[in-house]
């Protein structure tokens, strides 16, 4: 197939970007990457009416979609795919996908900035490995709310940082 | 604010109507968990690799397997005649039933008319031949005169029509719709008869109603489907924001959350239920979506926008619940050869016919 080379091309661009926006609402792993690949054979199947600079706007779409398809199917709350519905709504143009990819990089840094190291820890024992902030506390030995104030210390920063720009 | 936000993105958290409302009207809330989940999205992509080339080497192998399968099975498909954006889940349900969906007469054609029943001429731009565009009529700056016009769209037609205030409707064919060609007053006022997905500019100060047979719709800026045709429950379905729904046999004022649709029954009795927007969504966005609905329902569907009639003889196929996205700029052969490559069935297309067998 002539298109194949343009095809890997596109993959390989957005692949990995495509999966970590899916994993930001999905837990499991291999949904995230069955969703990203069938995702990207609905356009390999169809190539042919796909403008090479629509792909990417055009993933995206279809992988919000299966997302919060999955999440209905999975049984989960249905308020939580509501949530997940807002949070991706910027997502649906170009633009917008290009601004949250750069949102993520300066937050990013914002992150890793932290000091102490703790508030960056408990960030990423909360969000990223998923646990309740009760029992991260019981982890850390500290209390819950103490929990919260490193998360809004994290928070605080990231806005004072979007706000500088 | 915060404090709702770290409630909101917990992990396994617990989250109300009320939250997702005020998510919904709160933009900084809505921020402040977006910036959660992308902190946290920037944590992960160190915690966790993606092999690319793996994922491109799998999906190759597994899409050339699937191939040789399609090609065996359906014989002389080229990968150019493949569609995606469609899948077709099949489920089989006991009942019998028959439909019969008859078209309109072709001669008719979308009409703008004003107060009198006079014709005004519109542009059509046209769109895949099916869809057309209709600009709002511009207001003439010397005169204040405002018009009343009601747009008629047949069996086969649809269209987007622009209001004045900046909102949009997306009238379904066999629907009709009677706007002004400016809005004064205190209320921003439509008839409506028939199917239309509306998005309306924000104006706290000047509601939008949308009266119905049996109902009146009232917003100040938001996204939400409307369906009143005769002989069938007349239904709101809300998508973002809120309304509040007076039902005028009973007498009742209901507000919708997004995500709710509120059925109005023969007797006038209101039901509120949640369902899927998506079907919605997608009409807007160009697309039939179908997901788990009867095979019946998906044949009516077609019939109005295509205006084709629909003759079926067998009779437990149209009780098969299916999964069926296409896009609706499609012409009719090719949404028709779609339906026939799920093999549980065989449509044919004749002079404005789809008899399935």
């Amino acid at each position: 197939m002539e298109d194949r080379k343009e095809f890997d091309e596109i993959f390989r661009l957005y692949y990995s970007q495509l999966y970590f926006f899916a994993r930001q609402f999905l837990m499991d792993t291999e949904d995230c990457q069955d969703i990203v690949s069938d995702a990207f054979e609905d356009v390999w199947l169809n190539f042919s009416s796909i403008r090479a600079d629509a792909a990417k706007s055009f993933l995206y779409t279809d992988v919000k979609r299966k997302c919060i398809d999955r999440l209905r199917h999975l049984n989960t709350q249905r308020q939580y795919a509501e949530v997940c519905r807002k949070i991706t709504e910027c997502y649906d143009t170009d633009d917008g996908i290009r601004e949250m990819e750069e949102r993520e990089r300066i937050i990013g840094q914002v992150i890793d900035d932290l000091q102490p190291p703790t508030t960056r820890e408990i960030f990423v024992a909360c969000y990223v490995d998923h646990k309740k902030y009760v029992s991260v506390a019981e982890e850390k030995g500290i209390s819950v709310s103490t929990v919260k104030k490193h998360i809004v210390k994290a928070l605080k920063a990231i806005r004072e940082r979007n706000d500088k720009k | 604010m915060t404090d709702d936000a770290l409630d909101i993105m917990e992990p396994e958290a617990e989250i109300s109507d009320q939250m997702v409302e005020k998510l919904n009207c709160n933009t900084d809330l809505a921020e402040a968990c977006r910036d959660i989940a992308l902190a946290a999205s920037s944590q992960r992509r160190k915690q966790e690799k993606v092999d690319v080339e793996a994922r491109l080497n799998q999906f190759h192998r597994r899409h050339h397997k699937r191939q040789i399968i399609k090609l065996s099975i359906v014989g002389i498909m080229t990968a150019a005649a493949i569609f995606a954006g469609l899948l077709f889940i099949l489920k089989y349900q006991n009942n019998t039933n028959q439909i019969f969906f008859n078209a309109e007469d072709l001669s008719e054609t979308a009409m703008l008319t004003d107060i009198d029943g006079n014709e005004i001429p519109f542009k059509l731009s046209k769109n895949h031949g099916v869809e057309i565009k209709v600009g709002a009529k511009k207001d003439d700056a010397s005169t204040d005169i405002t018009d009343t016009l009601k747009m008629n769209m047949p069996f086969g037609k649809s269209c987007i029509i622009d209001l004045p205030d900046g909102s949009k409707v997306y009238l379904h064919p066999g629907s009709n719709m009677v706007y002004p060609t400016r809005f004064t007053g205190s209320l921003r006022e439509v008839k409506l008869y028939g199917e239309a997905y509306f998005i309306i500019a924000h104006d706290k100060n000047h509601p939008f109603v949308v009266t119905t047979a049996n109902s009146q719709t009232t917003v100040l800026g938001t996204e939400f489907d409307i369906t009143s045709y005769h002989g069938q429950a007349e239904k709101v379905t809300l998508v973002t924001g809120s309304i509040k729904l007076h039902g005028q046999k009973c007498n009742r004022e209901i507000c919708l959350v997004p995500g709710q649709e509120a059925s109005i029954n023969e007797g006038g009795g209101i039901n509120v239920t949640d369902i899927d927007t998506e079907p919605f969504t997608s009409w807007r966005d160009g697309y039939f979506y179908f997901d788990n609905v009867p095979l019946r329902d998906i044949l009516q569907e077609l019939g109005r926008y295509y205006n084709v009639s629909i003759d079926c003889n067998s009779s437990n196929l149209l009780n098969y619940r299916m999964r069926f996205i296409i896009k609706r700029d499609n012409d009719i052969n090719y949404v028709v050869s779609m339906l026939n490559r799920m093999k549980k069935f065989n449509a044919i297309l004749t002079d404005n016919k789809i008899e399935i067998r």
